[in-house]
């Protein structure tokens, strides 16, 4: 520190002057800066103007489209907020085109019917959903901790005690929930989805996607009661036709037989066009003890459906069920026949012509299978079944 | 104006020719420079950035440290001085005025000085020190105590260095301290206070003054 004291103020230490060229260049600076600023307002006036005219614009546009929906919404149907059906199904119209079928004991809440949305829970049984595609409604089914979105499709839910079951028949929906798999799934038409609500994160039974008879048959669905009675009353029909499925599902292939009872198998497979029903249908009879019921769904599934990829493998069970379980030769040379006709998969081909040979040397046929042998043994010459085409019909 | 930009460096301008009083006239005073300003005289606004120009460029300068900066600043200040002219209520202040502008942008340039030098944009080397902002013939002891009073000042937050620069390097009352500050008296007080005990211990000023 020196001895003498600085002055108070200091200023009068420093530079009071500056030099001209620096007070020009920021006079400059201040001219130039003012002339663009007064420049700038036409400009940010017409800009103001133009976004008090949008936002004009845009607020006009979002009081009309809401005035516009609300004028809309009386339009839609109100139904009442829980819908309770007794014995027989019960039809609901939403005035949107959606048509919903609750079937017998069923409650269905409705709880919400917006302009937008559409909440429903389904308490209990089931219920079958027609909405239309491209509606404004968005809706949404719950359902013991499952949801189901929808758009615009046809589908059923059905709850059981432990399980929730989701059938698509057209269109396509969206199922989350914690026990449904990956918490989400996509149902595309034909495929259904079984969540067992009791084991959290079990699935009961996994999505077929195999397209359903509603595919084919879409204004008719199991609670239509425009539906031809399949036995008993309409509602023992609708139980019935849902419960045997899911037994069957489950492979509890007992209790699906007893649910359709002695003619339930016939009877369904006259009336369904859905390949996985007939399959479903025809394991039912073979597994349950009753092959002679399975004829009619594979005769059926084989004829009617021949363009299916899995005609082939039908038409080989029917082989099998003639020959190994009812003892027809004759019967089954016709159903081997066929199913290499209908492209079998390589791997059951081998086994079609060694069973075919087996078939035709029963039927009588020697001749005729010991050109089936031949055949099989140029085109299987290390094949598994060599020992058993052999026996049936010996080589020279 | 165009003129006058291209005017050859060196030669006083024609409002500072203008401003100088004739003999036995009386020198224009702030009060009706801004008034002139506010109708739109542009030759009264040329005028007051001549006459406040250099002090607002040298507190700027010293309360900155950079030369480029405080020129970016008193241009800031002059043209939103100048654009809100009619909100002077007393236009005798103008200097008091425009210099609130000025230190309160100095303030926002201190701020973003501080987001700079955070991102490495900016290093405290970039600062000019008080010694390079010394008048000519100035003696070497107070040379030395202000190169003593650039260290202490560079130790202290901005707001406590830039309320004892306008107390003591500027001679603000401490009522323009607290106005161009921003605060309350009593925070414009104990900043000064504050930063003074710490000048204190290294530099001896002069007690004249206090209020």
């Amino acid at each position: 520190m020196s001895n003498s004291a600085l002055p108070n103020p200091l200023s009068e230490l420093f530079e009071s002057r500056e030099p001209e060229i620096r007070l020009k260049r920021v006079w400059c600076g201040i001219e130039l800066r003012r002339r663009r600023h007064v420049a700038a307002w036409p400009l940010r006036g017409a800009l103001a103007a133009a976004c008090v005219s949008f936002l004009l614009t845009l607020g006009t546009w979002f009081l009309w489209s809401r005035e516009s929906h609300h004028a809309k919404a009386p339009a839609y149907a109100t139904v009442e907020a829980i819908v309770e059906s007794g014995k027989v199904p019960r039809e609901l119209d939403f005035g949107d085109g959606a048509r919903i079928t609750v079937g017998p004991a069923t409650r269905l809440d409705v709880l919400e019917q917006a302009a937008h949305n559409v909440t429903l829970a389904l308490r209990q049984g089931l219920a079958q959903f027609d909405i239309r595609p491209g509606g404004a409604r968005h809706w949404q089914i719950e359902s013991a901790g499952v949801t189901v979105e929808v758009v615009g499709t046809q589908f059923s839910v059905e709850r059981s005690p432990n399980t929730v079951r989701v059938e698509v028949q057209r269109g396509r929906v969206l199922v989350r929930g914690a026990a449904v798999p990956d918490q989400v799934q996509a149902l595309d038409a034909g495929r259904v989805l079984i969540v067992d609500t009791a084991r959290e994160g079990q699935l009961v039974s996994k999505a077929r996607a195999e397209p359903s008879a509603s595919q084919v048959q879409p204004a008719t669905s199991a609670l239509s009661p425009s539906r031809p009675p399949m036995r008993g009353t309409a509602s023992n029909q609708l139980v019935t036709a849902q419960s045997w499925r899911q037994a069957a599902f489950a492979q509890e292939w007992q209790l699906a037989w007893d649910t359709l009872g002695p003619d339930g198998v016939v009877q369904q497979s006259r009336q369904t066009e859905s390949v996985t029903d007939l399959f479903a249908l025809a394991d039912v009879a073979r597994r349950s003890g009753h092959p002679e019921a399975s004829v009619g769904p594979l005769q059926i599934l084989v004829e009617s459906h021949a363009q299916d990829p899995r005609a082939s493998v039908a038409a080989f069970t029917l082989g099998r069920v003639w020959l190994d379980a009812l003892g027809r030769p004759s019967e089954a040379v016709t159903a081997f026949q066929r199913a290499l006709a209908l492209d079998l998969p390589v791997t059951l081909a081998e086994d079609a012509q060694a069973r075919l040979v087996e078939a035709l040397a029963k039927s009588g046929a020697p001749a005729q299978s010991r050109a089936a042998a031949e055949l099989y043994r140029s085109r299987y010459p290390n094949g598994t079944r060599r020992a058993d085409v052999d026996r049936w019909s010996p080589q020279k | 104006m165009s003129n006058r930009i291209l005017r050859p460096v060196g030669r006083e301008s024609v409002a500072t020719q203008r401003a100088r009083p004739v003999a036995g006239e009386a020198p224009l005073l702030d009060l009706d420079l801004v008034r002139r300003a506010v109708k739109g005289d542009t030759w009264a606004e040329e005028m007051l950035y001549r006459r406040h120009a250099a002090m607002l460029l040298g507190v700027c300068t010293r309360l900155l440290r950079h030369r480029s900066d405080a020129e970016d600043v008193v241009q800031d200040a002059f043209v939103d001085a100048l654009e809100q002219l009619n909100t002077l209520r007393d236009p005798g202040q103008f200097r008091s005025w425009i210099m609130g502008i000025a230190v309160h942008k100095v303030h926002r340039r201190l701020r973003r000085r501080k987001l700079l030098r955070a991102l490495g944009l900016w290093s405290d080397r970039q600062a000019e020190s008080l010694e390079n902002c010394l008048a000519e013939g100035v003696s070497a002891e107070h040379y030395v105590d202000v190169v003593c009073l650039d260290y202490t000042l560079r130790q202290l937050p901005d707001a406590q260095r830039i309320a004892w620069q306008l107390r003591y390097a500027e001679g603000c009352r401490l009522e323009e301290v607290a106005s161009h500050c921003g605060c309350s008296l009593a925070t414009a007080k104990r900043r000064i206070a504050l930063a003074d005990a710490l000048v204190r211990r290294h530099v001896q000023i002069k007690e004249v003054g206090r209020e």
